[in-house]
């Protein structure tokens, strides 16, 4: 073996110690999520959602959705939302400047009537061209203002609630009806919680009427059931496994909650960074450790978003280079918190594990990938060492994804038939033979083209 | 290389074998889930059978018998907080008359906390009498687990234990854990004398106890705690003095109107907002010059609260023709939004 080969050898050898620390890091995820599980659900057992959703002892609540070009899903999206089982709600939706039909469809659908309604500036925004009301649904409220971005939209929306609660949806995303009630009432119960998170789920192939699904069902596209599995991997392991550490620095911005008022001391959604929702909690974790506040930012896994997956593969590694350049940015951002003893464990901890696993993790994958079939191909590794190497890696994707299933089966028991539970089963096994390795390179390739792409975006 | 690719297949096989007990660890649980999805699925029919049945003339200790287990309670405390509330109200009557409360009290010996949480939610939702001494022993026992205090206030409150519920509220000792608005959740559902038991808990040591009291004197106009209620004006914490207004409000005390006007100057935005609506609350045509003051106010729940209120009063047109002369035009695009909100709705507004 000369010097080249012996260098290939030892860069494969570091890029699959690292995966596999990275795997077992994951696995240990799982197996805390699945005590947290078992913990919450115990809990949950006493929750008494039912006499709360018909209270007015429940915090009443702002639902905001930012809309642009959305035409196609905005009205069953809002529609979705009207019929939410809770006492007091509105919905603010903010129509972000759109090109296409989004105001026009929702001015004739709800019959929509100018209002000169003053509001309170409490965080910088651009101006409001109009804001409308509906004769039909009281709280139903549409703001129109020049398209900027959905940062600023939020803000907007922000200035516009009148209560002391806010969560956001996605204008192509929906909850189901019962998830506002199980989202706010860690806020009823504890003064210190300001924002919170539910799991998104992705429902191709579900039966779902005004935000009640009458039937789990599979997708019947690969695709579908991929991205299904990896949001289980990621919210039910991720959100889960964070939750009792007080790691969470990462929340959906299709379903989460926010107090208002924290939010608007932090000065709101920040438009300097991609990443608004995450920049956000980043601020604000920052902001009650500097002030020596103690707070609560969680996840509940009984809450539940609704969204569908991308319908094809062009549409899925769009989708992924945006996220991830929006995590970039975030994280770019806060750097300065990175081995900061001020920020405790979110410092010392928690920021450099993201830093590691989800940032540089990628990148080390793809390259272990590359290496090892330039060394098979320049004999630094033999065909069977190759095979090996990404059996072993491959296996243990495998037993991951099965780790987020079975906590699927404990969380959330949605019914899935033995065909349909064995199916996820093969999935689990085509997630790590392909796609997990696509996204991989997706992430390094935004990871590498980070400035261009994000100049592209602004 | 080869130690390294000795140590990858020793991997893989172990990887296997954890990959095939995962499957059958899956398999399993996804067979047990649905063997319990089931059981509790023929449990609530049984339980909805059992119901037709003893509206017929059935036995209630032999319709019921198949509730006495642990699952039994399980489903029961499930259904109860599914189903509407003429289902509840004859889950109840079937369980008085099966002398449910017997098999209960033996339940509470379990020593799964959980368990026992879970047997005194349901006391509460059956409303079955004499659990009273059991909640408070669990409530002292257990005094710091939150989901305990919860079931056990709420059970006492839909017990309409006053006598129970005294002295636990009154004990200094005794740290209730409770946020404001599930404690003021549980009281809501107090089913015996409001007045005796506000009377009383107005001098509670923990506040979120008082507020809810005051609450409770606005909410059912509890006019014997009205001079009470107004000697909590001048109270240290700022919730209370804001809930006692409101209360005062809706009381519609008159006597108290002096106070309450010198509050609209309050330095605390939040009591001048309580106190242009409980203005309002006592005689808005009376009082209609001092509420139209927060039109002019500078925070804007102060300006909104003053107009939404005032698109009652008789006088409005007069009144608006006013807030335009002044000029303030916060004040009158506050007054014009409250206009055409209450327009919109299709309410009648005063001509």
């Amino acid at each position: 073996m000369n010097a080249f080969q012996m260098t290939m050898f030892i860069l494969i050898a570091i890029a699959w110690a690292f995966m596999m620390v990275e795997y077992a890091a994951r696995i240990l995820q799982v197996c805390a999520a699945a005590r947290w599980q078992r913990q919450f659900s115990q809990t949950d057992r006493h929750a008494d959602h039912k006499r709360f959703v018909k209270s007015e002892n429940v915090m009443p609540v702002s639902v905001l959705v930012p809309a642009y070009n959305n035409a196609q899903s905005v009205l069953e999206i809002v529609r979705c939302l009207l019929n939410m089982q809770f006492q007091e709600f509105e919905i603010i939706v903010i129509n972000d400047g759109s090109d296409d039909n989004t105001l026009l469809l929702m001015k004739l659908e709800f019959e929509l009537t100018a209002l000169a309604q003053p509001y309170k500036r409490s965080l910088k925004t651009s101006e409001i061209k109009a804001i409308y009301r509906s004769p039909l649904y009281a709280n139903l409220i549409v703001v129109d203002k020049p398209h900027t971005n959905r940062a600023d939209a939020l803000n907007v929306g922000i200035n516009i609630a009148n209560y002391p609660v806010y969560v956001t949806v996605n204008a192509d995303s929906m909850m189901e009806r019962d998830a506002l009630v199980k989202i706010i009432m860690p806020f009823v119960n504890d003064h210190r919680v300001i924002a919170m998170s539910g799991i998104v789920r992705i429902t191709n192939g579900w039966g779902i009427e005004n935000g009640y699904v009458n039937r789990v069902g599979f997708s019947k596209g690969v695709l579908g059931n991929l991205v299904a599995l990896e949001y289980m991997r990621t919210f039910l392991s991720g959100g889960a496994q964070h939750d009792p550490l007080g790691a969470n620095l990462n929340m959906p911005g299709a379903f989460c909650a926010f107090q208002k008022s924290v939010v608007i001391q932090a000065g709101g959604y920040s438009q300097d960074c991609l990443g608004e929702d995450m920049d956000l909690i980043v601020r604000l974790r920052r902001l009650a450790l500097e002030q020596g506040r103690s707070h609560v930012v969680a996840f509940l896994p009984n809450p539940i978003g609704l969204t569908q997956a991308p319908h094809s593969f062009s549409e899925l590694s769009e989708k992924r280079r945006h996220w991830h350049l929006r995590f970039l940015d975030a994280f770019k951002k806060h750097k300065d918190i990175l081995l900061k003893k001020k920020y405790g464990r979110l410092g010392m901890v928690y920021a450099p594990a993201y830093w590691l696993f989800d940032l540089l993790g990628p990148v080390v994958e793809t390259a272990g990938y590359a290496l090892l079939f330039v060394a098979w191909l320049t004999g630094a590794v033999s065909g069977l060492f190759a095979l090996s190497y990404i059996t072993v890696l491959v296996l243990f994707g495998v037993i991951y994804s099965l780790g987020a299933l079975l906590l699927e089966e404990g969380a959330i028991q949605r019914g899935l038939s033995a065909r349909e539970m064995l199916q996820m089963i093969v999935y689990s096994f085509l997630d790590n033979l392909g796609y997990r390795q696509l996204n991989a390179v997706i992430c390094t390739a935004t990871l590498f083209r980070f400035k261009s792409l994000k100049a592209k975006k602004r | 290389m080869e130690i390294l690719h000795g140590f990858m297949n020793y991997c893989s096989t172990v990887f296997v074998l954890i990959i095939m007990l995962c499957v059958v660890l899956l398999m399993c649980a996804h067979a047990i889930v649905s063997f319990r999805n089931k059981q509790i699925s023929k449990r609530k029919r049984q339980l909805y059978d059992a119901l037709e049945q003893y509206a017929a003339g059935g036995n209630a200790k032999t319709l019921f018998s198949a509730f006495q287990s642990r699952k039994g309670v399980e489903v029961l405390t499930k259904v109860i907080g599914e189903c509407d509330e003429v289902t509840v109200k004859r889950i109840r009557e079937i369980a008085k008359a099966a002398a449910y409360d017997d098999f209960l009290k033996k339940q509470l010996h379990n020593k799964e906390i959980a368990y026992c949480t879970m047997v005194l939610k349901l006391v509460g939702e059956l409303r079955l009498q004499g659990f009273s001494g059991f909640v408070l022993e669990f409530l002292y026992k257990y005094r710091k687990n939150i989901d305990l205090q919860y079931v056990g206030f709420l059970a006492l409150s839909l017990l309409g234990d006053a006598e129970a519920l005294i002295p636990v509220c009154m004990d200094g000792s005794y740290t209730q854990a409770l946020s404001f608005r599930s404690l003021k959740e549980i009281f809501k559902h107090f089913s015996g004398d409001r007045a005796r038991i506000c009377s009383v808990l107005l001098k509670a040591p923990d506040n979120y106890v008082r507020r809810v009291c005051l609450i409770m004197i606005g909410e059912y106009k509890i006019q014997q705690l009205a001079t009470d209620t107004s000697a909590l004006l001048d109270d240290k914490d700022m919730n209370i003095v804001l809930d006692s207004v409101r209360a005062l409000g809706q009381l519609k005390y008159a006597p108290i109107v002096p106070r309450i006007q010198q509050l609209i100057s309050h330095e605390k935005w939040e009591v001048r907002s309580a106190a242009v609506r409980a203005l309002a609350n006592i005689d808005l045509e009376q009082y209609a010059r001092d509420v139209a003051k927060g039109l002019y106010d500078k925070e804007w729940w102060v300006r909104y609260n003053a107009a939404a209120t005032l698109t009652e009063y008789s006088r409005l047109q007069e009144l608006a023709r006013e807030v335009i002369a002044s000029g303030d035009k916060f004040a009158i695009e506050i007054l014009r939004y409250a206009v055409q909100r209450k327009a919109l709705k299709g309410e009648a507004l005063p001509t």
